[in-house]
C-alpha cells in the first residue's frame, strides 16, 4: 500500500547542470563595484540597462534597423568604459552605439543623453533645447532630476542610485518600466522648463 | 464429512472471487494513485516554476541595479501565498542577495544548503518542494530564485486518498463476499446434493434415487451423467438378480428331480433286495433240508447242494448289506454330540482279533463330534474291521487310530494299518459299492463297507480318502465337523 506521500530525496533530487555563463555582464552590479569597479563602469552599465527599461515612442526611430544612440554631451568621463560596456549589445534588435556631442543641437538625434558635469551651468539651456524631443536625459550633476533632467545619478552608501523625474519623463513622451521606477527615487521637477 | 467437503468447495469459490477482485482493485488503486502522484508532482513543480519565474522577472531590475531592498520587497509579496515557506534571490555567483521567510527565524541557511548543486532544478523532500530557477537578462543568467513550498496540504490530500481507497477496497471486498456467496450456491449446491446422494447410495444401496438440479453447465452435465450411471447400475443389478433367481430356480428344480430319481432308485433297489430275500430263503431252506436229508444224494449231489446253500447264504449276506447301505441313504440323521473315543472303545470291545497274531494298537485321543451315533459307530466298525482284516496276515499287525489334523473346526481321523495295502491307481474305486481290490477267497467281505463309510461321512458333511502302497499298508481318512465346545 502507498501510505506515504513523502518524496524520497534520492529519487526526486533533480538538478540541472547549467553551463554557467562566464561572460555575465561584466560591469554588473553592486558586487562588481565592490570588487573594484569604478563608479563610471557602474554608470555605463546602468545606461545600458536604462535602454532596456524605457520605451520610446514610435516616431523616435525613422527606420526599423536604426541603432539606439547613447550620447555623451560635454566632457566624457567614461573614457573607453562606455564603449566596452555596450560592445555588441542590442536592445529590441537595435544595435547600441555611443556618440559624443559638443553641441546640444546635434545631441537631439540620440535616445539616451548623458549630460556631463561639465555642462552643469548650461543645464537650463540644454533642457530647453531638447524641448519636444524624445531623449532620455541622464546626468550626474547635483539635483539633476529636480532641475529638469529625467534620471539623475547620485551616490548613497557608496552605491550608485538614481532619481527619476516622472514629469520630465512624461514630457518627453517616454515610458519607464515599473521595474525601473520602483528602484529610483521619484522627485518633483521644481524648475520645470517650457511647461 | 460431506458437508465439510462441500464447505471447502464453497470457501474456495468465495476465496477465489474475493482474492481476484481484491487483486484487481489493488492493481487499479496502485496504478491510479501512482499516476495521480506523478501528475500531482508535475503540476506542482510546473506551478512553482511559473511562480519562481514571475518572482525572478520582478526582481530582474533589482538585481541589475543591485537594489536588495527592492528585491526583498518583491519577495515579501510572496506572503500572500501561505504555502510558500521561504524564498531567496541569489546572484549568479551564488551569493544571497535577498531572502524571504514566512517563519522569521532564518530560512536562509537552508537555502544555502539546497543550492549546492546546480542553478536550476527541484527537490521534493520531507513535505517540502525546493525549486530553483535562473533569472536571465539578455540571455545571460544574472541570478537564481529559490523557493520552498509546503506540501503538507498535498500529503493530507494523498492520505485522504489512501483512506478513501482503503475504505472503497474494504467495501468492494464486502460486496464481492456477498455476491460471491450468493453466486457460489449455484455451483456448490448441486455438488453438495450430488455428494449427499452418492453417500446415501453407497450406504443404502438404493439405486432408484436420482440427483436433481444443475443447469445447462458442466455441473448439469455431471448430474445427468451421474443419473444415467445410476440407471445403468440399476438395470444391471436387476438383470443380475433375474439371472441369479433363474439359476437358483433351475438348481432347485434339478435338485428336486435328482432327489426324486434318487429316492425312486433307492425304493426300487430296496424293494428289489427285499423281494429277493423271500425266494432266496426258499432256496436256502430247501438246500438245507436237502443237506439234512442227504440220503437220496450222491457225493456229487451233496457237494452241489452244499455249494447252493453256501451261495444262498452269501447272497443273503449281500442283500442284507445292500439293504443296510440303502437304509443309510434313507434313514434320518439323528444328530447329537458323539464322543468318538467312547465309540471306538465300544467298537474295539466287539472286535475279535486273531489270537495267534496279537495286534499292536496305537490309539490316540479322538475329538467329540456332532453326528448320528449309530452311523458313526458303523464307520468306525467298518474301518477297524477293514484294518484288522487286511493286516491279519502280517507278521506283526499294527493299527494306528488318531487325529491327523484338527483345524477350521474340522477333524480328520486316520485309521492306518500295516497290511497288504493297495495301488494308489485304484484309490478312487475303494469307496464304491461292491468294489474289491482283492479276491473274495483272499479276504472275506462283500465290498460294501467302505461305500457305507463314504455315504455316512458325506451325509455328515465330511470327506473320505485313502492312501496306500501295495505291501506297505493303507491309511483311511475321514473328516468330520467338530463340536464347537470341544473344538480346542
Amino acid at each position: 500500500m502507498v501510505t506515504t506521500v513523502r518524496f524520497r530525496l534520492e529519487v526526486l533530487a533533480v538538478f540541472l547542470i547549467v553551463a554557467c555563463g562566464v561572460a555575465v555582464v561584466r560591469t554588473w552590479g553592486d558586487e562588481a563595484s565592490r570588487a573594484g569597479l569604478s563608479d563610471y563602469q557602474v554608470k555605463a552599465a546602468y545606461l545600458y540597462y536604462f535602454s532596456t527599461f524605457v520605451d520610446w515612442p514610435a516616431e523616435t526611430f525613422s527606420r526599423s534597423g536604426d541603432p539606439l544612440i547613447i550620447g555623451v554631451l560635454g566632457e566624457d568621463p567614461f573614457g573607453k568604459v562606455l564603449d566596452e560596456t555596450i560592445q555588441g549589445k542590442t536592445v529590441n534588435a537595435r544595435r547600441l552605439i555611443v556618440k559624443r556631442f559638443q553641441s546640444i543641437k546635434d545631441a537631439r538625434e540620440s535616445q539616451i543623453l548623458f549630460i556631463s558635469s561639465s555642462e552643469e551651468e548650461h543645464l537650463a539651456n540644454i533642457f530647453k533645447a531638447l524641448e519636444g524631443s524624445t531623449v532620455l536625459t541622464v546626468g550626474e550633476a547635483e539635483r539633476f532630476a529636480s532641475r529638469g533632467g529625467q534620471i539623475g545619478f547620485r551616490t548613497e552608501d557608496r552605491k550608485v542610485r538614481f532619481d527619476i523625474n516622472v514629469a520630465a519623463v512624461g514630457h518627453a513622451r517616454l515610458r519607464i518600466s515599473a521595474q525601473l521606477m520602483k528602484l529610483g527615487r521619484i522627485v518633483e521637477g521644481s524648475e520645470r522648463q517650457g511647461g | 464429512m460431506a458437508s465439510f467437503r462441500g464447505g471447502s468447495v464453497k470457501a474456495k469459490l468465495i476465496l477465489a472471487s474475493i482474492l481476484s477482485s481484491g487483486a484487481a482493485l489493488l492493481v487499479v488503486g496502485a496504478v491510479i494513485s501512482s499516476f495521480d502522484l506523478i501528475a500531482l508532482r508535475k503540476t506542482l513543480v510546473r506551478r512553482m516554476s511559473v511562480q519562481a519565474d514571475i518572482v525572478g522577472a520582478n526582481c530582474l531590475s533589482a538585481l541589475l541595479f543591485s537594489d536588495a531592498k527592492s528585491a526583498e520587497a518583491t519577495l515579501g509579496a510572496l506572503k500572500a501565498d501561505p504555502r510558500i515557506l521561504a524564498a531567496g534571490l541569489y546572484t549568479a555567483d551564488r551569493r544571497l542577495f535577498a531572502a524571504y521567510s514566512r517563519d522569521p527565524s532564518g530560512a536562509a541557511p537552508l537555502l544555502e544548503n539546497v543550492l549546492s548543486g546546480a542553478d536550476e532544478g527541484f527537490l521534493l523532500h520531507h513535505d517540502r518542494l525546493l525549486l530553483s530557477r535562473k533569472i536571465l537578462f539578455d540571455r545571460n543568467p544574472i541570478g537564481i530564485v529559490l523557493m520552498i513550498s509546503d506540501l503538507r496540504d498535498i500529503s493530507a490530500a494523498m492520505t485522504r486518498d489512501v483512506v478513501i481507497f482503503a475504505s472503497v477496497l474494504a467495501g468492494s471486498l464486502l460486496l464481492a463476499l456477498v455476491i460471491s456467496s450468493r453466486l457460489q450456491r449455484d455451483i456448490s449446491q448441486p455438488l453438495l446434493d450430488l455428494a449427499e446422494i452418492a453417500r446415501r447410495i453407497s450406504q443404502q444401496k438404493d439405486y432408484s434415487v436420482r440427483a436433481s438440479g444443475g443447469g445447462r453447465d458442466e455441473i448439469g452435465a455431471l448430474v445427468t451423467a451421474f443419473n444415467e450411471m445410476l440407471g445403468e447400475i440399476r438395470q444391471q443389478e436387476s438383470a443380475l438378480r433375474a439371472a441369479h433367481d433363474g439359476l437358483e430356480r433351475r438348481v432347485a428344480e434339478r435338485t428336486a428331480q435328482l432327489q426324486a430319481a434318487n429316492s425312486e432308485l433307492e425304493a426300487f433297489s430296496y424293494s428289489v433286495s427285499h423281494d429277493l430275500r423271500a425266494p432266496l430263503r426258499h432256496i436256502a431252506g430247501f438246500a438245507e433240508m436237502l443237506e439234512a436229508d442227504g440220503n437220496g444224494l450222491g457225493a456229487d449231489g451233496r457237494r452241489y447242494v452244499q455249494k447252493i446253500s453256501h451261495a444262498a447264504t452269501r447272497m443273503g449276506q449281500l442283500i442284507d448289506d445292500l439293504l443296510v447301505f440303502s437304509r443309510m441313504g434313507r434313514a434320518q440323521l439323528q444328530a447329537a454330540s458323539v464322543s468318538l473315543d467312547d465309540l471306538l472303545t465300544d467298537v474295539l470291545k466287539e472286535a475279535q482279533p486273531d489270537v495267534k497274531r496279537p495286534i499292536d494298537w496305537q490309539i490316540g485321543p479322538l475329538p467329540r463330534v456332532r453326528g448320528d451315533q449309530a452311523m458313526l459307530r458303523l464307520v468306525l466298525a467298518n474301518l477297524v474291521s477293514n484294518a484288522m482284516k487286511y493286516s491279519g496276515k502280517s507278521e506283526h499287525p499294527r493299527i494306528e487310530i488318531g487325529v491327523a489334523s484338527l483345524e477350521n473346526r474340522e477333524a480328520v481321523i486316520c485309521v492306518r494299518d500295516n497290511g497288504v495295502g493297495f495301488d494308489m491307481a485304484y484309490a478312487s474305486k475303494l469307496f464304491g459299492v461292491f468294489q474289491r481290490l482283492h479276491r473274495a477267497d483272499e479276504f472275506e467281505g462283500t465290498g460294501i463297507g467302505l461305500a457305507n463309510v463314504r455315504r455316512i461321512i458325506h451325509r455328515h458333511g465330511g470327506r473320505t480318502w485313502a492312501e496306500g502302497q501295495p505291501g506297505q499298508g493303507a491309511a483311511f481318512y475321514f473328516s468330520l465337523p467338530v463340536e464347537p465346545e470341544t473344538a480346542t
